[in-house]
């Protein structure tokens, strides 16, 4: 029977440790997050124009990110990069990794609510004589960004828990804290139970402000 | 350039049989785990869904990074002595499990409670009908979903990587390392997993329309 000593003291002797690493955690997910939005907007416009000149490079790249895990994307971005001449920090190659990664799927997101809007919406715009761009932004964008909410929400969670790859281009995130300390310390397993706790706490609150906000909204309507 | 790309492709292409190895046994295990909990968690009992809502929860809620150090670093304390691929193999199958579990709940949900009732008049009692009539129908729904989640699993063990399990991305690293050029190398390494994530993803769409029938 193996035996299940749980070392409490090496996790309260490192808890500033962990703190640090959290609030790296949360740095670079709301950075990542924040740009996913912008980007996602702008790669939004790409993927429903009727231009192919548009649409093309669009569906491409989110095929791209689809289809190739976000750590390859991390490595080319952070080694791949200096040998082209573009050097960044560890932090801005993980959070552009992230960025470029949840763009793609932000941008499908923000697709399927903008084709939830009826169609009916359009045409009162265009009988009151706007133009289809003024129509998309007065219109459509409110709507469809306020009923994609709770998706955008979701992605953000995953995005928090991909943020955990950055662990892997050096940058000192809550895995990377886990990764130095059981290097430091024996206590191998106790490190990563308390990662994860922490992980599954941080998690557990975003889940439930977006069980709020969907409860909130219901009430509403 | 190109003689770049020919010279390091036997390397990546064993690193690349490596990967879709990986992803076939952590698919097939995942799928065990998952079509198993998925039942479960339509039963009865308070208890056994109790208990699969929280390995589903723990497990979701934890990055798959995470999961990999904790399962490599607590095999010791079952005996089993720190070898990679099987935490590997484990964590990665118990991660796609969880997946896959809410996709047979869901497909199990979703069909008509007609479908039991018709059972219950027959006089079937609870495995039986469940056996024979709402997981073959269950299962046959879930495969567009599941065939997605094989796409999840090759990129998930792009992971493997980083605990030193030979596979696609470690070939990869190997390779820049040697030839100093990373941004080729990985932009090949990218292409390839490209070409396999694209095949199965054309694939699902084919089950899919083949699967379609009109309720």
């Amino acid at each position: 029977m193996p035996t299940f000593h749980f070392d409490y003291l090496i996790i309260e002797r490192n808890l500033p440790l962990f703190l640090k690493g959290l609030i790296v955690t949360i740095e670079i997910s709301a950075v990542a997050s924040v740009a996913t939005l912008i980007w996602g907007l702008i790669l939004l416009f790409f993927r429903i124009s009727k231009r192919k000149i548009f649409y093309w490079p669009a569906m491409g790249y989110i095929e791209f990110v689809r289809n190739v895990p976000v750590l390859i994307q991390m490595y080319i971005i952070y080694f791949g990069l200096p040998s082209l001449g573009l050097t960044f920090s560890s932090f801005v190659c993980g959070a552009m990794a992230l960025t470029i990664q949840n763009g793609g799927y932000m941008a499908e997101i923000f697709r399927g609510a903008v084709e939830s809007i009826s169609t009916s919406q359009y045409e009162s715009g265009f009988a009151l004589g706007m133009r289809r761009f003024l129509v998309m932004r007065k219109i459509i964008l409110p709507q469809a960004l306020k009923s994609a909410i709770p998706s955008m929400i979701s992605q953000f969670i995953l995005l928090l828990k991909d943020s955990s790859l950055a662990s892997s281009i050096a940058v000192v995130e809550l895995t990377h804290i886990g990764k130095l300390l059981t290097e430091r310390s024996a206590a191998t397993y106790e490190v990563f139970i308390t990662i994860a706790i922490i992980y599954i706490v941080v998690s557990s609150i975003m889940s439930l402000a977006l069980d709020y906000y969907e409860r909130k909204v219901r009430v509403l309507r | 350039m190109f003689s770049l790309f020919v010279g390091t492709f036997p390397h990546l292409a064993k690193g690349a049989v490596n990967t879709l190895y990986f992803s076939a046994v952590c698919l097939i295990l995942g799928l065990v785990i998952g079509i198993l909990s998925g039942i479960l968690s339509v039963i009865p009992s308070k208890i056994i869904r109790g208990i699969i809502f929280a390995y589903i929860y723990l497990i979701r809620g934890i990055p798959l990074l995470v999961l990999l150090f904790l399962t490599y670093y607590m095999l010791p304390l079952f005996g089993i002595d720190l070898n990679a691929g099987i935490a590997a193999a484990a964590s990665i199958s118990i991660y796609t499990g969880a997946f896959i579990s809410e996709i047979i709940r869901a497909a199990i949900n979703s069909l008509p409670g007609g479908q039991t009732d018709a059972a219950k008049s027959l006089g079937m009692e609870y495995w039986l009908y469940m056996r024979k009539v709402i997981v073959p129908q269950a299962l046959r729904q879930s495969l567009p979903p599941i065939v997605n989640i094989a796409l999840m699993c090759i990129k998930f063990t792009a992971l493997i990587s980083i605990i030193s399990v030979n596979d696609l991305t470690l070939a990869g690293k190997e390779m820049s390392e040697v030839t100093l050029k990373p941004f080729h190398i990985y932009a090949e390494v990218a292409l390839i997993y490209f070409i396999f994530c694209f095949s199965l993803s054309r694939l699902g769409l084919y089950l899919e329309k083949r699967l379609h029938y009109v309720h």
